[in-house]
């Protein structure tokens, strides 16, 4: 009854509905903020430490020639890819230093050796071919980037599910809050323009 | 790290670096400054992650966005919304950047 008795004042209704429009807008604020708490936003990832690969092009051009891995066993061919480090915890102790050797299949024989340094970026080989028992390659660079996933489509597990419906709830809770403030505002002009 | 950091942060900055310069809008400048971060930020994120797209899109976007926002809803000068929502913007996307790796 109050509440009628206050419509009749001028520009009590507006108050009323001001009000109503506030508790509304802090309500939305509160679930929206309150469910971003336990969503992932992938924030202060140290993508420095991800691991870096190796990968190779051109093997095939090696005539009478392999070119092997000091570390480990088997000819290296264009499929192979290594990976210097997993990443993890363990980082600052792996070994980052990679050692191929060029060996003559005839005699097997190490003609030509070269190491380098990896850490990270992901190098990609390009063996043009052999000159003298030494090996003719490019070498291209990229940052090794840590591959985060804040939604996997692969994985269907809750988390991601969850972490999914809550960005898109909290940024559409952003954009009906903004609208709510410009209608209020389009409506208070309206009504002073009446008055 | 949950999302709700990263909204305190862009909260701050474009909520409470705002503020000098709507002063007489009172508490206005804010409430403009936390509902476009919590629009923008959820949506930034997902698109940095999972998307290719380049956020030099998303940073004129941003700007485009923020210009609107303070010329329709704050004071209608254009001249004062376009460099402040440049340098906003600037601040806000270089922070995000170096939290986001």
């Amino acid at each position: 009854m109050q509440n009628f008795e206050n419509c009749r004042r001028p520009g009590s209704c507006l108050t009323n509905r001001n009000n109503l429009s506030a508790k509304l807008l802090l309500l939305i604020c509160c679930i929206s903020l309150a469910t971003s708490a336990i969503a992932d936003a992938g924030f202060s990832i140290r993508r420095k430490h991800a691991a870096c690969i190796i990968s190779f092009s051109g093997t095939g051009n090696l005539k009478n020639y392999k070119l092997v891995n000091a570390y480990r066993d088997g000819a290296i061919n264009d499929e192979e890819t290594i990976y210097v480090q997993e990443g993890g915890k363990r980082w600052e102790e792996s070994d980052r230093d990679i050692k191929l050797l060029l060996v003559d299949t005839a005699t097997n024989k190490a003609t030509d050796s070269l190491q380098f340094h990896a850490k990270d970026y992901n190098l990609h080989m390009k063996i043009s071919g052999e000159q003298n028992g030494k090996l003719q390659y490019s070498m291209d660079s990229t940052k090794a980037v840590y591959d985060y996933l804040l939604l996997n489509d692969d994985e269907k597990s809750d988390q991601f599910r969850r972490n999914r419906i809550l960005f898109i709830t909290c940024s559409v809770a952003g954009f009906i809050l903004l609208l709510l403030l410009f209608f209020l505002r389009k409506k208070k002009t309206g009504d002073q323009n009446t008055n | 790290m949950p999302l709700l950091f990263q909204l305190i942060f862009y909260f701050l900055i474009k909520g409470f670096f705002l503020w000098p310069f709507y002063y007489s809008k009172r508490w206005k400048p804010l409430w403009v400054g936390f509902t476009s971060s919590m629009m923008a930020v959820p949506l930034m994120v997902l698109l940095y992650h999972e998307t290719d797209l380049s956020f030099w899109y998303v940073y004129l976007g941003l700007i485009v966005l923020d210009t609107l926002l303070y010329c329709f809803l704050l004071k209608s000068n254009w001249w004062k919304a376009i460099p402040i929502s440049l340098v906003l913007n600037t601040i806000a996307i270089i922070f995000f950047f170096v939290c986001n790796g």
